[in-house]
């Protein structure tokens, strides 16, 4: 049985991961979704997007969550990624059709990143 | 494969809670069910804690898995580097996640 199955992506770190993994369920048959809360997106590789792409072919997707995010973020994610914006609201009411709800990661983090580790 | 209501997965994306996972592992086992366990990303780091060794002992082979790719990805060799106690092919792929989804009737992220 195919199960709708959000994964929800507070911090910067795990965002392209939880993307991987999202495409993972996609691969099994799942309607698989990514949100992507609070940041902008880390670079943006060939990887990433044939990812995110390929979620899509399977019926799921990688949002923005557009609430939670700055200007900035937002039009980069949206604009520039190509994410599919959402609101909290919009989002509230996809979970509760959910059958798996996912906080994939650590909570959002304090502080941006630093340089080193800034793409 | 029909979901086992006396099975738990536990999907661990964080480094953070190895003390925790072994506790619910334990408190699942005293009270008779089954767990199912998937690493991924940088949760692959918890093996290379003293305690992930006792983890491996008890769950069974084919009920405990980590993402090959994440251990590669996080700085490990997945041909040279299997965690002890642990055999080739519980290196696995996000599809055992996928496998926890379908045969656990109880599922929780840490």
């Amino acid at each position: 049985m195919s199960l709708k199955i959000y994964f929800l992506i507070a911090n910067r770190q795990y965002i392209t991961d939880a993307i991987r993994s999202a495409l993972g369920q996609s691969v099994e048959n799942h309607y698989s979704h990514a949100c992507v809360f609070y940041h902008k997106m880390p670079r943006v590789t060939e990887y990433v997007k044939e990812n995110i792409e390929w979620i899509r072919d399977m019926e799921g997707d990688v949002f923005a969550v557009v609430d939670t995010m700055d200007e900035e973020a937002k039009k980069y994610n949206v604009e520039e990624v190509g994410l599919t914006p959402i609101t909290l609201e919009e989002l509230a009411q996809r979970l509760r059709e959910a059958d798996v709800i996912i906080g994939y990661g650590m909570p959002k983090q304090k502080h941006g990143p630093p340089p080193a580790c800034a793409d | 494969m029909a979901k086992d209501p006396d099975k738990l997965g536990i999907f661990v994306t964080t480094p953070q809670y190895m003390p925790h996972l072994m506790k619910i592992v334990e408190a699942a086992q005293r009270a008779g069910k089954k767990v199912m366990i998937f690493f991924t990303f940088k949760a692959v780091h918890l093996t290379k804690q003293p305690d992930f060794a006792r983890l491996v002992k008890m769950v069974p082979e084919d009920d405990l898995a980590i993402c090959a790719d994440s251990y590669t990805c996080e700085g490990f060799d997945v041909e040279l580097d299997i965690p002890g106690g642990m055999t080739p092919k519980q290196m696995r792929t996000q599809a055992f996640h996928g496998q926890v989804l379908e045969e656990c009737g109880k599922y929780m992220v840490l």
